[in-house]
């Protein structure tokens, strides 16, 4: 993997990631806060975009694999017919809000699902992201049609 | 979910995107994460003082993995950052670090020290090294 962290895990992160949605919805709009997300996700993760490129999600399942479990996150990952998917039951980053006492921007979670269209920007991949409760989501891989 | 590791590439893409949009705009938004930080660290400071100063950098150096010396003084503490975990994962990134990427943590942390009553001073000394210090005072009471 490309970037795989080692130490300690600052979950309070999660908490500027709000203030930062805040902020920046705020001042220049939730478009611009998907912009920012989108670019993240092609920019930073090059390395996963250019290796689902080639038809490889293997890094893009070992990274939703290792960063999850590094923050304890339950989550489980099927694969049929092509498909994978990243079922999460409880999100670390929305728990990490409620240990803080810090109620989620209604953005919060369009990181997930703008991080992935970064990532699948111009791959013939595409993941849908879909909000299955507050701590909960699906994502699921798949070859564009 | 950016995880919390990799937060700091995500802050390097926010402000490249302020430094595009305005002047003013990232001190604004530096401003808006020192409020955020007050949660974590302003009641502390003021209570305690430096004491407070080594107790919350002391957590810092271990939840963030940073290579940190902290030195309390009779009227100040200095700290000095070996090697910084968040620069050095904004400079080894597949997108481009945002050259002054270290200015954010004075934008946040001395408007918040000023709120206590006490000094904060940073020298930078090379915004592509991840190395800085800082050197957090009492102010001193000028008597007539």
């Amino acid at each position: 993997m490309r970037y795989q962290e080692t130490g300690a895990v600052h979950k309070d992160f999660h908490g500027v990631v709000n203030c930062t949605i805040e902020y920046i919805c705020k001042n220049f709009g939730k478009n611009t806060m998907h912009e920012i997300f989108f670019k993240t996700g092609r920019d930073v993760y090059k390395d996963i975009r250019e290796h689902l490129a080639k038809g490889d999600s293997s890094e893009l399942e070992n990274f939703w694999i290792y960063f999850l479990d590094r923050e304890d996150g339950e989550f489980d990952m099927e694969k049929n017919n092509g498909e994978i998917k990243l079922i999460v039951k409880k999100c670390p980053a929305m728990e990490h809000l409620k240990m803080l006492e810090i109620e989620p921007h209604p953005e919060f979670c369009s990181q997930t699902e703008y991080m992935n269209k970064g990532l699948c920007h111009g791959t013939g991949f595409e993941i849908k992201t879909v909000k299955t409760g507050k701590f909960s989501c699906v994502q699921t891989l798949r070859r564009k049609s | 979910m950016i995880p919390s590791d990799h937060f700091v590439r995500f802050y390097n893409e926010v402000f490249k995107f302020l430094d595009s949009r305005e002047e003013s705009a990232l001190r604004k938004y530096w401003l808006e994460i020192s409020k955020h930080q007050e949660r974590h660290c302003l009641q502390l400071f003021k209570k305690k003082g430096l004491d407070g100063i080594v107790e919350y950098w002391t957590h810092i150096a271990e939840s963030e993995n940073c290579d940190m010396d902290i030195e309390k003084f009779e009227d100040h503490v200095a700290i000095r950052m070996n090697k910084c975990p968040s620069l050095s994962k904004v400079l080894d990134n597949d997108a481009e670090a945002f050259e002054r990427y270290c200015d954010h943590c004075p934008g946040w942390v001395i408007p918040l020290i000023e709120k206590t009553g006490m000094k904060c001073e940073y020298d930078i000394m090379d915004r592509k090294t991840p190395r800085c210090e800082l050197k957090i005072s009492q102010k001193k009471l000028l008597l007539h």
